[in-house]
C-alpha cells in the first residue's frame, strides 16, 4: 500500500503515466485526464517525494523556447507498484476515470 | 440616454477591454506562475516551477486560456507548497541522525585521543593513542538513538563521518 493518499485523481495520472510516454509534462498529464491545470503538480510532487515518479529537463534542445518543460515518468520502482495500485483500484475500469473519449471512427463494418 | 450608455458599454468599452486585458494576459500569466512559484518556500524549487510553469504556459495557444491555466496554478499551489514541504521535511528526518549527549561525551575523548596521537613522539604512543581514540568512537557508537537503524546512513557517508561532524563544529 502507498504512504500516501490516493484520490481519483492520483489514480489518473498514474493511468497517464502507466502509459510510458517519454514527453509527459505537467499540462500534458492534465489535458488528458482532464483536470485543471494546477491540480496536476501536487499529485506529481507528491508521487516523487514516495519515488514512485522521477522528472527531469527536456533535453530537446529548442532555441525558440525560454523556458524547458520538466518531463514525467514513472520509476522503475514506481512502475510495478502504480500498475498495482491501478488495477486493484479500478481494476478492469481502467482509464474509464480519466475522462477520455473513446476513439470513434466510421467504419464500413455492417454495411456489406 | 440608458440605451446609449448600454451601447456605448457593449459597442465599444466591452471590446476595448477584452482586446486589452487579452493583450496583456500572458505578461499576467508569466507573472502570476512567477509570483506563485515564489511562495513555495525554498528557492530551489521557486526556481524550478518556475521554469516548468512558464514551459507549460507558452504550450497554450490563446492568450486567455494561459491566463486560466495560470489562475489555475496559483489556486492549487497551497497544496503544492504542502507537499514540497512534506518532502523537505522528510529528507531531514532521513538525513539527520540524532546524537546523545553520552556519546558526544566518548567522542570529545576520541577526540582528545587523536590529538594526542598527532602529538606523540614514538609511533607506539601514536598508535596507542589512536587506537583507544578508535575504541572510544566505537564505543559512542551504540548511544545513537535505538529508532535509528545502525549502518551507513542514505546518503552513504558513516555514522562516524557524521559524528566527527558534530564533534569539528564544538569545541572540545
Amino acid at each position: 500500500m502507498p504512504e500516501f493518499r490516493v484520490t481519483d485523481a492520483t489514480l489518473d495520472v498514474l493511468e497517464v503515466l502507466l502509459t510510458q510516454d517519454d514527453t509527459l509534462y505537467g499540462l500534458k498529464i492534465a489535458k488528458q485526464i482532464n483536470r485543471p491545470t494546477g491540480s496536476v503538480f501536487p499529485i506529481l510532487a507528491r508521487l516523487e517525494e514516495h519515488g514512485w515518479v522521477e522528472s527531469a529537463w527536456e533535453t530537446d534542445s529548442r532555441p525558440q523556447r525560454g523556458a524547458r518543460r520538466r518531463l514525467y515518468r514513472l520509476s522503475p520502482d514506481g512502475m510495478p507498484q502504480a500498475r498495482l495500485l491501478v488495477r486493484d483500484r479500478r481494476g478492469n475500469k481502467a482509464h474509464a476515470h480519466t475522462g477520455r473519449k473513446p476513439h470513434l471512427r466510421p467504419g464500413w463494418a455492417g454495411t456489406a | 440616454m440608458i440605451a446609449l450608455i448600454v451601447f456605448s458599454l457593449t459597442a465599444i468599452l466591452l471590446p476595448l477591454i477584452l482586446n486589452e486585458v487579452g493583450d496583456w494576459s500572458p505578461w499576467l500569466a508569466v507573472r502570476l506562475v512567477r509570483w506563485t512559484a515564489a511562495r513555495l518556500g525554498n528557492p530551489l524549487d521557486a526556481e524550478r516551477y518556475a521554469e516548468e510553469w512558464e514551459a507549460n504556459l507558452e504550450e497554450m495557444p490563446g492568450k486567455l486560456t494561459r491566463l486560466g491555466v495560470a489562475i489555475s496554478i496559483t489556486l492549487y499551489a497551497p497544496r503544492l507548497r504542502r507537499s514540497l514541504r512534506r518532502r523537505r521535511a522528510r529528507q531531514l528526518d532521513r538525513h539527520t541522525v540524532p546524537i546523545t549527549p553520552p556519546a558526544i561525551s566518548l567522542l570529545r575523548t576520541a577526540h582528545m585521543g587523536l590529538a594526542e596521537a598527532r602529538d606523540a613522539t614514538t609511533p607506539a604512543g601514536r598508535y596507542v593513542a589512536a587506537h583507544l581514540a578508535a575504541l572510544r568512537a566505537a564505543a559512542a557508537r551504540p548511544e545513537r538513538s535505538s529508532s535509528q537503524p545502525l549502518g551507513n546512513t542514505p546518503r552513504g557517508r558513516s555514522d562516524f563521518a557524521r559524528l566527527g561532524c558534530v564533534l569539528c563544529c564544538e569545541r572540545p
